[in-house]
């Protein structure tokens, strides 16, 4: 199904999917999504859902009018780095397991 | 006894026995009235049990059931409406189809198109008149005693009932200078003052009414957005992980609606946390046309779901 990518001034991306039950039109839907949202009158493109990266790194998504969307690898590693982050409960193992 | 009764006697022209030129002549006559279509309810025997679909009604022009030759719908079926469907028929017309419906306890049949309503007319409304951004209202009322015609209006009806005026359910009604109307349709008139074609709905379907769930939508928030199915909803933006807009077919009256939401996520993921969903604290927010949800996990990351569900109650 289409979707339409919309390209942000910082770079970053929304991406707005039409709901198959509307009883709107796709083209007023989107540009209805558009305004209400205060992207109205920014760059977008129409693809394929299916044609969208992994949302794994969905914070690092960029994109601009014919370039589509790109993953910055500088916010991936800090996505990255995040998911690595130890969990409170394995902190708290490492303590206990500190002061055996 | 037959079941077609001949207008002469056959045997009038002679002594009861003897078939004569005059009975020839009879049987003439009356081959003569049936090719000419003469024949009436005179001449059928009320047992012959022709079966309605051997008669030919007019197709073109219809029949009214007003109980001349048809059996009225009971009057006591309040709320009855067939047909009467809301057409747009341009920028600035719109027309309803023939039908029958019910109204303060008299029903009413049409069997042509309505009054085609012009917005620049004055006299197709009654109540109001055209503006830009706006949503009208086409009201049904007795034109005739047993047939009915259409008007537009800027207001909403406000009773569920005729006759006892009552506001406590599905409003169809309104009343105008103790005449009364009902709402059979609607449309939005754009910022053009154009009427939009896909805003034309009738009223029974058209409407999300008090007291009951105006929108609702339950999507997959991994992967490929996927929306498994909705209401109201014209689409979601994909702002970011974990975080959703959903744009409303039809807009609130106010922000003031209140927003349900859950989540799940998929039962191999490895987090075993369950996800909160909530309002994004952006400005604004819920707006009449938008609302933003977020999905976050008790550490306040945000998480995409496999499953969201809103729920939205409100004006």
């Amino acid at each position: 199904m289409k979707c339409r990518i919309v390209y942000k001034p910082d770079k970053s991306v929304t991406v707005i999917h039409y709901a198959p039950k509307s009883t709107t039109p796709p083209e007023v839907a989107f540009q209805k999504a558009m305004k209400n949202m205060g992207l109205e009158g920014a760059d977008f493109e129409d693809v394929e859902s299916d044609t969208l990266p992994s949302r794994e790194f969905r914070n690092a998504w960029e994109g601009g009018k014919g370039k589509k969307i790109t993953i910055n690898e500088t916010k991936k590693q800090a996505i990255i780095a995040e998911k690595n982050k130890p969990t409170l409960e394995d902190r708290i193992k490492a303590i206990e397991d500190k002061a055996k | 006894m037959g079941s077609i009764t001949w207008s002469k006697s056959w045997s009038a022209s002679d002594n009861g026995s003897i078939f004569a030129g005059a009975d020839i002549q009879n049987i003439q006559n009356d081959i003569t009235t049936v090719v000419n279509g003469g024949l009436t309810n005179s001449n059928i025997n009320a047992s012959a049990a022709i079966v309605e679909s051997k008669i030919a009604f007019n197709i073109s022009s219809g029949h009214d059931h007003d109980g001349t030759d048809s059996k009225l719908i009971s009057a006591s079926n309040t709320h009855f409406i067939k047909g009467c469907e809301v057409e747009w028929v341009s920028a600035a017309t719109v027309k309803v189809q023939p039908g029958v419906l019910e109204l303060n306890g008299t029903v009413l049949s049409r069997v042509a198109y309505s009054t085609t309503l012009n917005l620049a007319t004055a006299g197709h409304w009654v109540s109001g008149s055209e503006g830009a951004s706006a949503w009208y209202y086409i009201y049904a009322y007795n034109d005739s005693g047993t047939s009915w015609d259409v008007k537009l209006s800027d207001e909403a009806p406000a009773y569920y009932d005729c006759d006892v005026a009552d506001a406590s359910g599905f409003l169809r009604y309104r009343d105008y200078s103790d005449v009364w109307y009902r709402c059979i349709g609607k449309f939005y008139n754009n910022s053009a003052s154009d009427i939009d074609a896909w805003s034309v709905f009738n009223w029974e379907e058209g409407q999300p009414i008090q007291g009951i769930v105006k929108a609702w939508i339950n999507f997959n928030g991994t992967g490929t957005i996927a929306i498994n199915d909705s209401y109201n909803v014209a689409a979601i933006g994909d702002v970011g992980a974990g975080q959703w807009s959903i744009t409303w077919d039809t807009d609130f009256a106010n922000d003031d609606y209140a927003i349900v939401g859950s989540g799940k996520y998929d039962h191999d993921d490895s987090n075993t946390q369950v996800p909160i969903v909530g309002l994004d604290r952006i400005a604004n927010n819920p707006a009449v046309g938008i609302v933003y949800v977020n999905a976050t996990v008790s550490n306040g990351s945000a998480a995409d779901c496999e499953l969201i569900s809103i729920i939205v109650i409100g004006d």
